[in-house]
């Protein structure tokens, strides 16, 4: 992107949200080697919606404990920091971005479920190729199209103009950003990413996600959730806001060292967890 | 339930029959989710037909207008979508499979949209 596109975002983007305080500190204590446990659960349980939504998560069965999990320290001492801080930021990004424009919800939700289904697909995929880190990849497809939110909030004229082209020519939303306001969501992404200091490695999936080719050393994670994008749009997960699907990267296909008999039980896989966890984030 | 030729099996396919050999050896139970092994296993027991449940939504013989007319709706709105994608045989591999998977995903919802019916 050039450098004047980018002084465009934020000029225009003069208000990017700023994530909640508990997360903040949170976020601050996973990054201090010195933390305990101890010390992250009182700050969560001062928070009583974050502790409930917490345990709601950790006991769904997306983890699958066989027992129940009953107090925060319990569930950072199972789950680890980095997954505490992960699990957090994902409720809270859901919570931070809710519209009150009645048109607004309703694009704002098929994103979503887009978001929802590549995180899947992402856990999936790295259940596959037995990535260690799959709660990781799970965040990193919810937040991979954080950009569109952002542009539809912040700059609606903008993004209305993008809807239309799109529309009217039936090409990729990204292809459309570009034409009308020379930035497209992965470079708004990686604004927010930075803006929240989130790891190097979400803000290189956030940045990358189209070009996969691009993101370095984080190159396979990011082709885990550029090849659970092309999945989820397959099967209708939700609306990646056009009607058209992106080509599968070959570099990024190679990076994963995949047979292509997987497609199918991996598909397969996507949709039955689908109905299975939307309720748990998305409380629907 | 379908029986179907053995010849159109594809890996995916749950088995709704138990599969037995000539001298009544069982090779296969139900609900086994068939794979280009077993299948060429099958194959090399002289087994012709198979009975294939509709859990993968595939190979399904016996399909009402309705049906045929859902799939090629489907498979007209999946081409238009994956058009410039093609041809990559990975491209039309998922799109195959998710033809598929929108197919039985559509038949249940009408399933049970017609169940609500008075």
């Amino acid at each position: 992107m050039a450098p004047k596109n980018l002084k465009r975002i934020i000029n225009q983007i003069d208000d990017l949200p700023t994530l909640p305080r508990t997360v903040l500190k949170i976020t601050e204590l996973v990054n201090n080697p010195k933390s305990s446990a101890r010390e992250i659960s009182s700050v969560i349980t001062d928070d009583q919606v974050l502790t409930a939504r917490l345990l709601k998560l950790v006991n769904s069965s997306f983890y699958g404990f066989p027992q129940k999990i009953s107090t925060i320290t319990g569930a950072i001492v199972l789950l680890g920091f980095d997954a505490i801080r992960n699990l957090l930021l994902t409720t809270s990004v859901f919570d931070m971005f809710s519209s009150r424009s009645r048109e607004n919800r309703m694009i704002q939700e098929s994103f979503w479920d887009h978001s929802l289904g590549c995180a899947i697909g992402a856990k999936v995929i790295g259940t596959y190729l037995r990535y260690e880190k799959v709660e990781e990849l799970f965040v990193s497809g919810l937040l991979h199209d954080i950009g569109k939110i952002v542009e539809m909030l912040f700059l609606p004229d903008d993004f209305a103009e993008v809807r239309n082209v799109v529309k009217i020519r039936n090409i990729l939303i990204i292809t459309a950003e570009e034409e009308v306001m020379g930035f497209t969501h992965p470079d708004v992404g990686r604004l927010l990413a930075e803006k929240w200091n989130l790891p190097l490695k979400l803000v290189n999936i956030l940045e990358h996600h189209h070009q996969p080719e691009q993101a370095g050393r984080f190159i396979q994670e990011t082709s885990i959730i550029h090849l659970a994008d092309i999945l989820c749009r397959a099967i209708d997960l939700g609306s990646g806001g056009d009607r058209k699907i992106p080509s599968l990267n070959s570099e990024a296909w190679a990076s994963l060292k995949l047979k292509p008999n997987v497609i199918e039980p991996i598909l397969h896989e996507m949709e039955r967890e689908f109905q299975d966890i939307s309720w748990v984030v998305t409380g629907k | 339930m379908n029986l179907i030729d053995l010849e159109k099996a594809k890996p995916g396919m749950m088995l709704a029959k138990s599969v037995y050999t000539l001298q009544e050896v069982l090779l296969l139970k139900p609900d086994v989710r068939l794979t280009e092994k077993n299948i060429h296993i099958m194959k090399s027991w002289g087994i012709h037909e198979i009975w294939i449940g509709d859990a993968a939504g595939e190979g399904v013989v016996g399909h009402t207008e309705m049906e045929h007319e859902l799939r090629a709706f489907i498979d007209d709105e999946l081409r238009a979508k994956f058009s410039e994608t093609l041809p990559d045989p990975l491209m039309e591999e998922i799109l195959r499979v998710a033809g598929n998977l929108l197919e039985k995903r559509l038949l249940k919802k009408e399933k049970k949209h017609g169940a609500q019916k008075p």
